[in-house]
This record gives structure tokens, sequence and C-alpha cells, in this order.
């Protein structure tokens, strides 16, 4: 695999792990996913999560967080569902369209679903930090003879 | 000495689980809680179960909670109980805090730093006094400002470690793969990794105690808030069969870098030093408190002279697991009739021998 294409898949598996059901569900009915092969039937386990002390220092094992991953083969390509939680069907949804995003159909679901879908997470993480941004304190140096003046 | 089977008692203890399922319940005219409410709007006790429960799962700690009619202790028991059931598929990647996606960041130390002070959604600066409006129903919104805050932020002490003055933060030579509690037992001395790691999941209570017992003359060190920030972090992993690796998802996560006084070794230049907490979900005073007792436990790399409870390795981290404390202290409810049986016994024959001995001696 080419590094092109394992950044484009990183790219897009990010997006995946994020979507819900519905809307991989949705896009995915357009496409045919029935002679896809299960390598690997979605099961739920855990994955460590690691910190650093101090944050950038010696590694530690912070706690187990549960994963669901499936892994499936369309052809010649293989499509692997990998995100955080108990979600097998999601897992499942995510292998198939993994698999379709690199084959020839490939360029009319990102269109459909992970365009859009990477929209709406941007947009939801924008509106988080807005909301932050909000609260950002404003300082300002008190003067006795002007009162309150913008530093 | 052997346990001895006893039977009986089965109707009572099934008639027990159920009068317990109808309590939980409570009244049926009530609407019944559904996950996704205990999720979203008792987060807070949701985060709690996942941090002491080790397992970062919100769906599954909403579900624990309402299981154990909000005893989040029970709830954390029942996540370390259901994690066991479960394989451990990987490590992920080493979550990287410094691209958290803020949502609140403050520091004791710096009025102006870069980014700014975030209060986020935080009631620090309030009067905690009950609203009354809360007991009817809302859809509040809050402000948001034009421009979001910055996509990332340095860590505060990164920055005046950039002036020389912090105790450096980096990891041992070749960056090893850290110890785990949950495949390897405790044992002492506990180097840094496992200490935080038991830290992380302990509960919240005993490390709020431990570190106040610190700033209230049971311990010597001077304790700033360097930096507090909250918000999500990408979760990595290198699934085995990409070979690269790839965002699952996200935690919201708490951490805290305590800066504490001075030190200079003998020959080194006084600096300062720090003490680390992090955990899962929103929790300051978890984090705080993590920060402030990983610090008191680093007390002989400072040669400092370990005389308080929260200095002693062994003390802290033998008694910081609410599971396993619970466990052990609540098994005294179970039957111990024929121990006690055994120690009357025992008290019956020795009043008879002192007896024996006193009428002895009388004639």
């Amino acid at each position: 695999m080419g590094a092109a294409v394992m950044r484009a898949r990183a790219e897009w598996l990010k997006v995946l792990a994020r979507c819900p059901e519905a809307a991989l569900e949705a896009a995915l009915a357009g496409h045919d996913t029935g002679a896809a092969e299960w390598l690997r039937r979605p099961e739920t386990g855990m994955v460590m999560l690691e910190g650093r002390a101090g944050g950038t220092g010696q590694r530690f094992s912070l706690g187990q967080a549960t994963v669901t991953r499936a892994t499936c083969r369309m052809g010649a390509d293989v499509g692997v569902g990998y995100l955080m939680g108990h979600f097998p069907r999601r897992a499942e949804l995510m292998a198939l369209a993994d698999a379709v995003l690199q084959g020839p159909d490939g360029p009319a679901l990102h269109a459909a679903l992970i365009a859009p879908q990477e929209a709406a997470q941007v947009a939801a993480r924008t509106d988080r930090a807005r909301a932050a941004a909000a609260t950002t304190v404003e300082f300002f140096t008190m003067s006795r003879e002007t009162g309150p003046r913008s530093s | 000495m052997a346990y001895v089977p006893v039977k009986g008692g089965e109707a009572a203890i099934l008639n027990a689980l159920d009068l317990v399922a109808e309590e939980r319940r409570g009244d049926p005219a009530d609407p019944e809680l559904t996950l996704a409410q205990i999720r979203t709007q008792q987060a807070r006790a949701v985060d709690r179960v996942m941090a002491e429960g080790s397992l970062y799962d919100p769906d599954l700690a909403a579900l624990a909670l309402k299981q154990a009619q909000g005893d989040a202790t029970e709830a954390a028991f029942l996540l370390r109980a259901y994690r066991t059931t479960l394989e451990q598929f990987a490590r992920a990647r080493p979550l990287e805090t410094d691209r958290m996606a803020i949502r609140r960041r403050i520091s004791a130390c710096y009025k102006d730093l870069p980014g700014g002070q975030v209060l986020g959604p935080s009631v620090d600066y309030s009067h905690r006094m009950l609203d009354f409006d809360l007991a009817g129903e809302g859809a509040p919104t809050a402000p948001r400002a034009e421009a979001p805050v910055a996509a990332q932020m340095p860590r505060v002490p990164d920055l005046v470690g950039n002036e020389g003055f912090m105790e450096p933060s980096e990891p041992p030579a070749g960056d090893p793969a850290p110890g785990d509690l949950t495949r390897d037992p405790l044992a002492f001395p506990a180097p840094r990794d496992i200490r935080l790691q038991n830290l992380a999941r302990a509960d919240e209570g005993f490390l709020l105690g431990l570190a106040y017992s610190t700033q209230r003359g049971f311990g010597s060190n001077h304790p700033y808030a360097g930096e507090i920030r909250m918000g999500e972090v990408p979760v990595e992993v290198v699934p085995e069969e990409l070979g690269f690796a790839i965002e699952i998802g996200e935690v919201t996560l708490t951490e805290s870098q305590m800066i504490t006084s001075v030190k200079g070794a003998s020959g080194e230049n006084p600096k300062f030093t720090r003490g680390y907490g992090l955990a899962f979900g929103h929790c300051e005073r978890k984090a705080m408190s993590m920060a402030l007792v990983d610090r008191a436990l680093r007390a002989d790399e400072f040669a400092e002279e370990p005389r308080y409870p929260a200095q002693d390795a062994e003390f802290v981290l033998y008694h910081s697991d609410n599971v396993e404390s619970s466990g052990f202290v609540q098994h005294l409810k179970l039957p111990h009739y024929v121990d006690f049986q055994a120690e009357l016994r025992m008290l019956r024959e020795m009043r008879a021998a002192r007896r024996a001995t006193e009428q002895e001696a009388a004639e």
C-alpha cells in the first residue's frame, strides 16, 4: 500500500469511526455489498489507553476502552472497521464502507458519505470550540480614575 | 480453617434480588430512566464510574449506574467485572494531551497564557446555591463566540520548562511500554508508571482525602495548579490488518499538572517539580488529587524523608482501589457462623479455666 493510499484511508477511517449507524446504512444501501466475505465478524474487545507522566514523559497504562472491530474482503480489497464502544453493526458497516471506498465506487461513496459526515463532524467540533471560546476570560485593568478599561 | 457450605436461603436470595429490581424501578407511574438520559444528564457520575471502573465506555457506565441505583462504587465494580469477559485487542498509542480539543483550560500560575484562560463548563466561580428552576424542565443554551478556541494549546509546564525552571518530563531511554496492573499484580517498590495507573483508577474520595492531608501538614509541598485542561483527545491504534495508525474515536479526559515547590538537590540548580493527574471524563477533583498524591509519592526522587501517609506507596496503593476495599470490608456481611461459634467456645473455655483456677486458689 502506497503512502498516499494509507493517508487517504486513515482520513476516511477516522471519519467512519465517528459516523452514526443510520448514515452508514443509508449511504451503503445503494452499493452491492452482498459479495463481502467476512475475515473477522464484528467482535467487541478492549484496547489499553496510555498516558504519559507530565504529558510528555514516561508512558503509563491509563485504563481500557471498549472497541468493536470487523474485517471483510470484497474482491481484491480488504475493508476494516474499528471503532470505540460496543457497536457491532457500525463496525460491520464501517468495514464494508472501507472496502467500497477502495474500489471503483469509492469516489461516489466518498462524496455521498465521507464528505458530508466529515463536514458535520468538523461543524460539531467547531461549535464546541466556539462555546468554549465564549468562556475565555478577558482580563482588564481597574483604574480608579476611569473605571474598567480593556487591556 | 475450611469454609463449610450451608444450604438454604436460595428462595430468600432470589426474592431479595426481585425486591432490588422493584425498588430500582421506583413508582411505575413515573417514566423509567433511559440510558441516554443517564449518559448525558448525569454525565459526571458516568465519568466517575468509567474512571474507577477503569473502562472507557459511557454507554456501559450508564447501564451500570442504572443497575446500581446510582451507587457509583457498585457501578465501577460492575464495569470491572464486565471487562474481565472481554479480550484486549491491542494497546493504543500513547494519548497526546497537547492535541486535546480544549473545552476548559485554566492556569493558576499565569494570567496571560497562549490560548487564554478558558473557563468552559464550570461552576467554580459561582455560589453553590440550589437552583429550584431545575425542578422544572427547560432547554437552556450557552452563547458562542465568533472564533473558536485555538485548535491546540501548549501545556503550561512545557512553557515554564522552556525557560529551564521546570523539572523535565521525558520518557526513559527507549520509551518502554508501561507495566499493567490488569496483567501483573502490584509489587513494591512500585515504579511511577504503575503508581499512575493505580491512581488513575483509584477511589476519588480516598485520593481527595490524601491530597487534602498533604496540604494540611501531613506533607510538605506547596502546590500550584500549573494547568488543568479538559476536552477530547483522539485515540489511535495500529490494527494488525493495516499496519498503520488510525483514529478510532476520542476520549474525554481531564489533565492536571501540579507544580510544586522549588527543590535543589546538592549541586543542582533549584527548580520546580511536578505531579501529574489524568483521568477519564470531566473530573477535576480527581485529577488534581491524583497529581498531588503522585507528587507526594515521588518523595524518594527528591531526597524528601517520607513521613506521612500520602508519601507511603504501600499505604496509598494497597488501599486506593475501591473494588478491592469494598470487597474486603463487605465480605464481613457473609456468614461467619462457624468462626464466631469457635470464638465463642474459646471464650467459654477460657472463662471456665479461670473459674477453676480461682476456686483452686480459694480452697
